[in-house]
């Protein structure tokens, strides 16, 4: 099946700015990031994420309001486009047939054997 | 108030700015910003400080850096098309303006030859021994002599004790070869010729050298090979010159060639011919001798003196990457092991150092006994001066002229801008106009550099050559001195005329920035400070010349020539010589020398009174002279006697100051005895007379004391002519000279260009700022010139309205002159002091000189107002005679 490729962390990354909705920048991904995931990442890498995202069409963004702590810069709010959504099903779908094909007690169990 | 909010680094913002791509920036810096907000909250400011740059130093990644391609292409304002408009605009505003810009390029061109030709000049200065292979490595060792006794003056010598350099070489590893170079063949006094025949020639800079000197020196052989080439005893080595005036075209090598000095002649085989242009030395030899050939070079080879005797240039050569500094802490120990007892003998504090080879021809101020003709750094540096200055005037001449005239081409900036413009477009246009007159100025200076070339050559006592094509060095400098001349020119004005706002230039409401009016009286002000501070240079340096010229030296100088007798044989018929060169009446007088005034010293001996010693010994000068010498010079015997035939060498005459120095007495000291020497080994010398101090050097330097022994075979004949027909004379004298000493050439100069030589540097200075005096004026001038037909023209209704009102044309003269007089004036002011405080200077370099003098400045000045007046008054008088009718006519 040919798609485009995503890495784990643009995976990640795509979802949260699905996750955060209307609200998706910068910081608020990275923040989110770190809330759900426990990844501390730099806003250097969220950014160059988002960056290639878009430039790969599975992003959309437009710039929003600005604020005071940021000193009157306007943010640029993401969210995810027809491409970006259908290239997320896709991941998922793959996963789940993936997991739908694994014989039963062909992995380790773990957390009930000391 | 309100407490300061913390803030971000400064100098991360602005690297962020700096790095990150226009489009990223807001949002990147925003979320920056939030984030440091919360952390400022969270943690603090100086953690939150913290974090931010490192966040900041995490963006720089490629994304950030890589900018985004403007959406819309901007106006391409170097397009072909605008670039020949610029051409064109340059072109015809030059030929518009014609008087204007031929002012321009004229000026900058003579500015330009100048500068060319001394860049050229101090180029070639720069280039001496840089073509010896690890020229860098090559060192000449320097004595520097203190006597214990005090009331001695030290010396400094590039010469030092033969015994040295060997020895180092065994003593220091870091020594890998050594060479020693004897001055022996000096003077005229060589007659070389080719065995077996009789035609003899002259030679000087005849050097006795090791066999290791091509092991140290670079030289390209024509016929041999350097290697092993002065191995065997009794070899010479001919430059192409002396090899071409021997042998003509044949072949040199393996030839036998004869060399007589005034002690013998010896005969030598040839073994190499090398090409004296290749390369410039501070040695330049004419030939060179295997040290090891009896004689003197025996003599310095065996020497074992390591107080006394420097009279040898040593030089040695380190291994790659040796600091000299090392070599030169080692010697004061090496020179103790050695030569501790001697040097206490003598009473002598010695030290040597190690002077860089490619040192020598600029950098020996102070250092006496050179090989060859050395220049001096500081006259180099005078030289750019002068030339920057020059070239600054011709520039300063555009600079005047293009912003005067800037009205003209303000409604030219006003479209321009008007259609879309930028200003650094502007000043492009306005630089590129200033670099077309600069080059165009470099392109009629080349040509006439090339044309001057003999003559300026004349001024620096050079030969240099302007070969652009093959050379790439100067092609280079050619075109840095367009540039930058361009650049100096072009940039003031370029800011300037650029700067106008359209909206008033083409309103018609534009007017004439008050301060750049007086901007361009200050550097008229600059340029004419300069010319006079010139002038009264010349005039002093003249006064200085002439002060030497007129000096009464102590002796007579008129009407003496002077004759060398160059070997043995001559010397020894000096007598017979004298005898029959006296029956002509048309000689007066003939006294024989080893010294004459003006010729160094190269011997001299300490010397002390009866109850003294050789470490309280003062150091005289030792002269050889026979009974005519001081009646032909008309020296005055203050004490005791003349010599007569039956004196011997024991028998001296001292002279005043040598009397002083023994602090012997003038009236008791005839008859008394002096020494020298010590031990077994003291010679005794009778003072049989005193004579008056005379120059017997340059002005330049303290009277020598000297001690004449008596000799009836001197070097130098002296003849006093009493004649003016010199031709008859010198016809007669040589007829006889033939008769009795035909194998040697007769070679006669007179005294006082003899002395005169002595003064080449400074007259060569007087030349050369004589010239560009008249240079700086004629500049200066030119842009005066140019200034006043500007203001001429611009003020030509108002001198119509006045004459109509009734001014005479003296009035109206006199105002229009007036308004340029007084920025020469000003120049009067600030360039006197100036100039008497550099002149000081210079004459602080002699010992006799005179003042800087009061009546050099009216002269300068009475000089400079006419020359100005004459320039300016030329436009206003024209300007004043104008009919108003033709200039009112028009409204």
């Amino acid at each position: 099946m040919k798609r485009t490729y995503l890495g784990e962390f643009e995976e990640i990354v795509l979802l949260t700015v699905a996750v955060l909705g209307q609200g998706a920048y910068g910081v608020a991904i990275t923040d989110e990031l770190d809330r759900q995931t426990g990844r501390a990442v730099s806003i250097s890498a969220v950014h160059a994420a988002l960056h290639r995202l878009e430039e790969k069409g599975m992003l959309s963004s437009h710039m929003g309001d600005a604020t005071a702590e940021r000193g009157g810069r306007r943010k640029r709010l993401f969210s995810v486009t027809a491409l970006g959504s259908r290239t997320l099903q896709e991941v998922r779908e793959q996963r789940n047939r993936l997991w739908d094909s694994i014989a039963p007690q062909s992995l380790p169990a773990f957390g009930i054997v000391m | 108030m309100k407490p300061k909010k913390a803030a971000p680094p400064r100098w991360a913002e602005r690297l962020l700015t700096f790095f990150c791509a226009p489009h990223l920036l807001e949002e990147v810096q925003g979320d920056l910003h939030e984030r440091f907000e919360r952390q400022v909250l969270l943690f603090g400011v100086k953690i939150a400080r913290r974090q931010y740059a490192l966040n900041v130093l995490s963006f720089i990644r490629p994304f950030t850096l890589k900018r985004k391609k403007p959406e819309y292409p901007t106006t391409f304002l170097y397009s072909p098309t605008m670039l020949r408009n610029y051409l064109k605009i340059a072109f015809r505003n030059l030929v518009r303006h014609k008087m204007f810009s031929s002012l321009n390029i004229l000026g900058l061109t003579t500015g330009t030859v100048c500068c060319l030709y001394i860049l050229v000049f101090v180029k070639d200065q720069f280039g001496y021994d840089i073509h010896h292979k690890d020229a860098e490595n090559i060192y000449r060792l320097h004595t520097h002599i203190e006597f214990n006794s005090g009331d001695q003056p030290g010396f400094n010598s590039g010469t030092s004790s033969p015994i040295i350099a060997p020895t180092m070489k065994k003593d220091f590893p870091e020594v890998m070869e050594y060479t020693r170079v004897l001055n022996f063949f000096t003077t005229k006094n060589n007659i070389l010729g080719v065995e077996g025949k009789t035609a003899t020639f002259t030679e000087d800079k005849g050097f006795l050298v090791d066999s290791t000197f091509f092991k140290v020196f670079n030289y390209r052989f024509v016929e041999g090979s350097p290697e092993h080439s002065l191995d065997a005893p009794y070899t010479v080595v001919l430059s192409t010159r002396v090899a071409k005036k021997l042998f003509g075209n044949e072949k040199a090598i393996n030839k036998r060639i004869k060399v007589g000095n005034n002690v013998n002649t010896t005969t030598y085989t040839v073994t190499g011919v090398y090409d004296e242009n290749f390369g410039r030395s501070h040695l330049r030899p004419s030939f060179l001798v295997n040290l090891n050939s009896g004689g003197f070079g025996e003599f310095a080879r065996n020497n074992t003196e390591w107080a006394g005797n420097n009279f040898i240039y040593g030089y040695v050569k380190l291994k790659p990457n040796t600091d000299p500094q090392s070599v030169e802490a080692k010697i004061p120990s090496f020179l103790k092991r050695y030569g501790e007892k001697r040097l206490a003998e003598l009473g002598m504090n010695k030290q040597i150092f190690l002077q860089k080879i490619t040192d020598i021809h600029l950098h020996s101020k102070g250092i006496t006994n050179q090989a060859d003709k050395v220049s001096d750094i500081s006259f180099l540096y005078i030289l750019l001066t002068i030339a920057a200055f020059i070239q600054l005037i011709a520039c300063i001449n555009f600079v005047n002229l293009t912003t005067a005239r800037s009205v003209r081409r303000a409604k030219e900036v006003g479209v321009r801008k008007a259609v879309g413009a930028f200003r650094s477009v502007l000043i492009g246009q306005f630089l590129g106009e200033s670099m077309l007159i600069a080059f165009i100025s470099i392109f009629l200076a080349l040509p006439i550099v090339r044309l001057l070339l003999p003559f300026l050559n004349s001024l620096t006592d050079s030969s240099l050559e302007l070969n652009i094509t093959q050379n790439l060095d100067i092609l280079l400098i050619t075109v840095l001195v367009a540039l930058s001349t361009g650049l100096l020119a072009g940039i003031y004005p370029a800011l300037y005329l650029s700067s106008f706002k359209p909206v008033s230039v083409l309103k018609g409401t534009f007017k004439f920035n008050p301060a750049s009016v007086v901007l361009r009286k200050g550097l008229v002000v600059f340029q004419f400070s300069i010319a006079i501070v010139l002038i009264i240079g010349v005039l002093v340096i003249s006064k200085q010349l002439n002060y030497m010229q007129n000096k009464d030296l102590g002796f007579d100088q008129k009407q003496k020539i002077v004759v060398s007798l160059s070997n043995e044989n001559a010397k020894s018929k000096f007598t017979a010589l004298k005898n029959e060169l006296l029956t002509q009446n048309q000689i007066k007088n003939i006294g024989g020398a080893r010294y004459y005034p003006s010729s160094q010293f190269f011997e001299d001996m300490l010397v002390f009174k009866a109850g003294g010693s050789m470490d309280k010994g003062q150091l005289i000068k030792n002269n050889v002279a026979d009974e005519g010498f001081f009646k032909t010079l008309g020296i005055k015997l203050i004490a005791g006697r003349n010599f007569t035939p039956a004196d011997t060498n024991q028998q001296v005459i001292l002279s005043e100051k040598s009397v002083k120095d023994l602090k012997l007495n003038v009236e008791t000291a005839v008859g008394t005895q002096v020494f020298t020497g010590s031990g077994n080994d003291i010679a005794t010398y009778t003072i049989i007379g005193i004579h008056k101090d005379y120059i017997n050097n340059s002005l330049k330097d303290e009277i020598t004391p000297v001690m004449t022994h008596y000799n009836s075979q001197p070097d130098y004949m002296i003849l006093e002519a009493q004649t003016n027909d010199y031709t008859s004379l010198f016809a007669n004298a040589e007829k006889i000279w033939k008769k009795l000493v035909p194998e040697v050439p007769f070679q006669y100069s007179f005294l006082d260009e003899d002395i005169q030589k002595q003064y080449v540097e400074e007259k060569t200075l007087r030349k050369i700022i004589n010239s560009f005096t008249f240079i700086a004026i004629l500049i200066s001038c030119l842009g005066l010139f140019g200034l006043a037909m500007f203001t001429a023209e611009q003020r030509t209704k108002e001198i119509g309205v006045r004459k109509v009102l009734g001014a005479s044309v003296v009035s109206i003269t006199a105002l229009l002159s007036k308004e340029f007089l007084k920025p020469v004036l000003i120049a009067l002011v600030i360039a006197s002091p100036l100039s008497y405080y550099a002149m000081s200077k210079w004459l602080e370099g002699f010992v006799y000189r005179t003042d800087v003098g009061w009546e050099n400045f009216v002269f300068a000045g009475i000089a400079i107002f006419s020359i100005s007046l004459f320039t300016v008054s030329y436009q206003a008088i024209k300007a004043a005679l104008l009919n108003p009718v033709t200039t009112l006519k028009t409204e």
